[in-house]
């Protein structure tokens, strides 16, 4: 395979921004020390020549991919799926139901704090946690919940959150982390209850990516997640056990006005 | 139809019987048989000890042997798959070989598979009574989708009645020279297979391929049973008189 | 990690005489392959077209990897990120060490990483006093018992029953001992949060890096991997430089192949798209964010006929359907990949001449083949790793002229059929009359654990000529 070439030292080191880790890093006599004996060129440098090498690349297919990827990028299209569901919502019931979690549905957002307290004191699980800063404004206190407006930590027992979407396919909920929708509250505490607007169920992931193309362009949130039910974990004798790190039931509230 | 009969060297060596049986099958689905006088071994042992040389060799020898014919069967999916799918690979760049390997391979064709698509409503001559389980060898299966083919001939048969084992289609644990290799693994992987097969309590386990028959039948009876057979399925349906 | 793989075949057999372990590969055995067989079955869309879709997905990236490498780290880096690259896992560790010691941290919080693995990271951190703390909760059974590696890229130690790890539970926790499942996991539950909350630094693999948005995929079950990603101050992702994915579109593809592939389920519980560090007036998330993109051989895989290994999504599907792998259990294969995977893997990565067996320790099923969610043809490439150590001399002088020697006779047929009637004759005198052979002196491998069918008399083409002559008077 090929090495580096022989500018590929400098123009390796010219890459990194001043100042950070990896400067630190490379100054520190990293390459010097290398398997390779003396100045190499950089890590990066040298992976991507020996890449570049290895497909025989030249400054014309050079041009030539870019623009193929530049292509590839923006288009659309998308692999093989399972057939569209027909009704989405009772997809979505099935499957997450499949996932472990368990799902009510109210026809107002204003009837959501209601079915939490309900949920909550079926489960005989306490009152009191966070809720996203998104949901602060429904009157959680009237339903006798006390729920403060903040991201999760640790000693905080249920966890309010809404959601970016929902995907009908495999019961899933996205959510996207926000000062207003902080990622812990759907992880540390053990419960986790989600509010899923009907009218926010997409068939599946690509529809998910679709409307947050539109909602945040090109620049996505910091964490997107995927929650599909409970935390699990099948370590010890390949027994599930629901529960592992994150939130140890699920509860969906779905809004259908 | 001039069908060239491709014995195997296992079955010429070990179990001859197997090969008249697809003689007798091949002449009762109407086919004019050949057995070409200069044939010995598909070279599947060397191609998978990594010896190409050695492999093209012989691939070279089959491919001169059977040009001729109609078609080639063999009464092995391991040798049929080797024909079908490796000679043409191991002729990449030499493009005439290539040209008749994929020539030879579009007419090399496994026993049952064979007898299946070409033998019309063959009914099988072979005389056995009993339970039998298929054990679906591993590169008549996946290499040449044999499934159907074996249990469908076995199902024109009014004296066999065909129990499905669990996991008929994990491999058996011979794996050619793996078997001496790892002596240990392969019967740790057989014992499985052997397993499987006492918990139907069929009389007879039936397969398509030698090798497999080597790693069943031996570990069978090195683990003390005496009474399961096991068969070619050639000689189910010929019957073992060949 | 220091490979032992040549010691495949002493350790294999070290395995198949360990009765527990034996136990508990039979207990789990059937597991992984059922639940796979039901989600495909289960899965209402064109399984075969998927695969395909996915195998696809993969060789594009391939095909201009230095290119997608680019296009990456240009986003990633526009997010805030830090995208470093390392050759070898001993730059992964400087690496990693190094971006410890920047921001002080003393404790690291791991979520799975094979190339951790790869480089012995947990040692390289211990030696700079950095505590790293596995948080998978198999890899964290592995830790605390006495650092044991995994035995299988998923379910790190599945090797192992409850009563073991209730064992190494009372003795690491000084609790008393439990041997009720989801009691033991609450209780490495309540151990390991203290960890998350307490953690400088989280380490992550990443399942996918996606060149459109420059993010980082994590794809867990315990959400293990969201703790790593979401509470520290530091995140470092470590990483295969052909990890990368074109765009979402592409994940959502191969988030449909990996869980079914791999557990057998339709969705894993957590997939976690990570982008860029925590934003203006975020209350959660990392303020630094590291991408180390390594190579470690990787490379020299690009353009050669071992190409086909890079689509390879970890999924783990090869081995739980391998012979070999349910028989002997990952630690057989003596490196961080067990299984068919790590079978073609480890020699690639860690020289031909280092794990002889390896290439050998297979049946040639396809079985792993057949259920790769990328189609990597695992045979072919063992095959053709085979052909390398012939090339290179490597194989054993008597395998290689007995081998030989074979071919030498079997091109001239009248010489074969001579041998070929001496041996039938040989063997039944060995036989003694009876239909089998149970000891074969001259290769004792051949009866050591099976008794040698007797052949039936004569050698077919002796029989057929015989009576081609009867048929013919």
């Amino acid at each position: 395979m090929a090495g580096a070439g022989p500018e590929g030292g400098l123009a390796g080191r010219g890459t990194m921004e001043a100042g950070t880790v990896a400067d630190d890093v490379l100054r520190d006599g990293r390459l010097q020390g290398g398997a390779s004996g003396g100045w190499a060129g950089s890590a990066r440098e040298q992976i991507l020549e020996r890449v570049r090498g290895a497909l025989g690349r030249t400054s014309e297919s050079r041009a030539r991919a870019l623009a193929d990827i530049a292509a590839a990028l923006v288009d659309r299209g998308h692999g093989p799926r399972p057939p569209a569901a027909a009704d989405l919502v009772e997809r979505f019931k099935r499957e997450s139901a499949r996932m472990s979690s368990t799902l009510d549905t109210v026809t107002s957002l204003q009837a959501v704090p209601e079915a939490v307290s309900r949920y909550l004191a079926a489960q005989g699980l306490p009152r009191s946690g966070v809720v996203w800063p998104s949901l602060a404004g429904l009157d959680w206190a009237r339903a006798g919940l006390t729920l403060e407006a903040r991201e999760a930590r640790e000693g905080d027992l249920v966890g309010v959150t809404g959601c970016f979407c929902a995907m009908a396919e495999t019961g899933t909920v996205m959510t996207c982390s926000a000062p207003e929708s902080p990622a812990t509250a759907s992880l540390l505490p053990e419960t986790h209850v989600v509010v899923v607007p009907a009218t926010r169920i997409v068939q599946g992931m690509e529809e998910a990516w679709q409307l947050a193309r539109e909602e945040y362009g090109m620049a996505l949130p910091r964490a997107v997640n995927f929650i599909s039910g409970p935390s699990r974990t099948g370590d010890i004798e390949m027994n599930i056990v629901l529960g592992a790190h994150g939130p140890y039931r699920v509860h969906i509230v779905m809004v259908r006005e | 139809m001039r069908v060239g009969l491709f014995v195997t060297c296992l079955v010429d060596l070990l179990r001859p019987g197997i090969g008249f049986g697809a003689l007798r099958l091949l002449e009762a689905a109407g086919c004019d048989v050949v057995v070409p006088g200069g044939q010995t071994c598909c070279g599947q042992p060397a191609f998978n000890a990594g010896d190409t040389a050695s492999a093209r060799a012989l691939a070279t020898r089959v491919i001169d042997q059977f040009e001729g014919l109609d078609y080639l069967v063999a009464p092995s999916g391991s040798c049929a798959g080797m024909i079908k799918v490796h000679f043409p690979e191991l002729f990449g760049e030499d493009e005439r070989m290539r040209v008749r390997a994929l020539a030879l391979a579009d007419r090399t064709f496994e026993l049952t598979d064979f007898l299946v698509k070409f033998g019309g409503e063959l009914q099988p001559p072979g005389d056995f009574r009993g339970t039998v389980t298929y054990h679906d060898s591993c590169s008549g299966l996946r290499e040449l989708g044999i499934k159907r083919q074996p249990r469908q001939l076995l199902g024109r048969m009014a004296g066999v009645d065909l129990v499905e084992m669990a996991g008929c289609e994990e491999c058996c644990g011979f794996g050619g020279m793996f078997s001496v290799k790892y002596p240990d693994v392969s019967a740790a992987i057989t014992d499985r297979k052997c397993g499987q097969v006492s918990v139907t309590g069929a009389d007879a386990v039936v397969l398509g391929d030698l090798g497999c028959m080597l790693a069943i039948e031996g570990r069978l009876r090195r683990l003390g049973d005496e009474r399961t057979r096991v068969l070619h399925v050639a000689e189910v349906l010929a019957g073992e008189d060949c | 990690m220091r490979s032992q793989a040549m010691y495949f075949k002493v350790r294999a057999g070290d395995k198949l005489a360990d009765r527990l372990l034996q136990q508990n590969l039979a207990k789990a055995r059937s597991k992984f392959v059922d639940a796979r067989a039901a989600a495909v079955a289960a899965y209402d869309g064109d399984f075969e077209a998927l695969r395909s879709a996915g195998q696809g997905i993969r060789d594009r990236v391939l095909e201009n990897l230095d290119l997608w490498l680019e296009t990456f780290e240009e986003r990633a880096r526009a997010r805030g990120a830090e995208v470093l690259y390392a050759r070898d896992g001993e730059e992964i560790c400087r690496l990693v060490t190094g971006i410890a010691q920047r921001h002080g941290v003393t404790k690291a919080v791991k979520s799975k990483s094979m190339l951790s693995e790869e480089a012995g990271l947990n040692a390289a951190l211990t030696a700079v006093g950095v505590q790293p703390v596995e948080t998978d909760l198999g890899e964290y059974i592995q830790q605390i018992d006495d650092n044991e590696p995994p035995s299988h890229i998923l379910a790190p130690a599945f090797h192992k029953s409850r009563e073991q790890v209730a064992d190494l539970f009372a003795r690491a926790h000084g609790k008393p001992r439990k041997t009720d499942i989801p009691e033991m996991t609450r209780e490495a539950r309540e151990v390991l949060r203290e960890h998350f909350l307490s953690a400088g630094m989280g380490i992550s693999g990443g399942n996918f890096l996606i060149a459109e948005t420059g993010s980082v995929a994590l794809v867990t079950n315990e959400g293990n991997g969201r703790m790593v990603t979401t509470l520290p101050d530091v995140h470092v992702v470590i990483t295969g430089i052909e990890k990368i994915v074109p765009r979402l579109e592409d994940l959502a593809t191969l988030m449909r192949l990996l869980p079914r592939s791999g557990t057998g389920q339709d969705i894993s519980n957590y997939v976690s798209v990570l982008t860029g560090v925590k934003g203006e007036g975020d209350r959660d998330g990392p303020s630094h964010l590291y991408v180390i993109l390594v190579d470690n051989g990787r490379a020299s895989l690009v353009g050669s006929e071992f190409q086909d290994m890079l689509r390879c999504i970890r999924c783990g599907a090869c081995m739980n359907h391998c012979p070999v792998y349910q028989t002997v259990g990952g630690h057989a294969y003596g490196w961080v990949y067990p299984g068919p995977m790590g079978a073609v893997l480890t020699p690639l990565f860690t020289g031909l001449g280092n794990a002889l067996d390896l290439p050998h320790a297979a049946t040639l099923c396809n079985q792993c083949g057949v259920v790769c969610p990328v189609r990597i043809p695992l045979p072919e490439l063992l095959r053709r790793l085979r052909q390398r150590q012939v090339e290179a001399g490597l194989r054993p002088r008597g395998e290689r002229i007995g081998m030989r020697a074979w071919a030498w006779l079997a091109r001239r047929p009248r010489l074969y059929r001579l041998a070929t009637r001496l041996v039938v004759r040989y063997l039944n005198w060995l036989a003694e009359g009876a239909d089998r052979i149970r000891v074969m002196g001259v290769a004792p491998e051949w009866t050591a654990e099976r008794d040698f069918p007797a052949p039936q008399g004569r050698t077919f083409h002796e029989l057929y000529a015989q009576r081609r002559r009867t048929g013919e008077e």
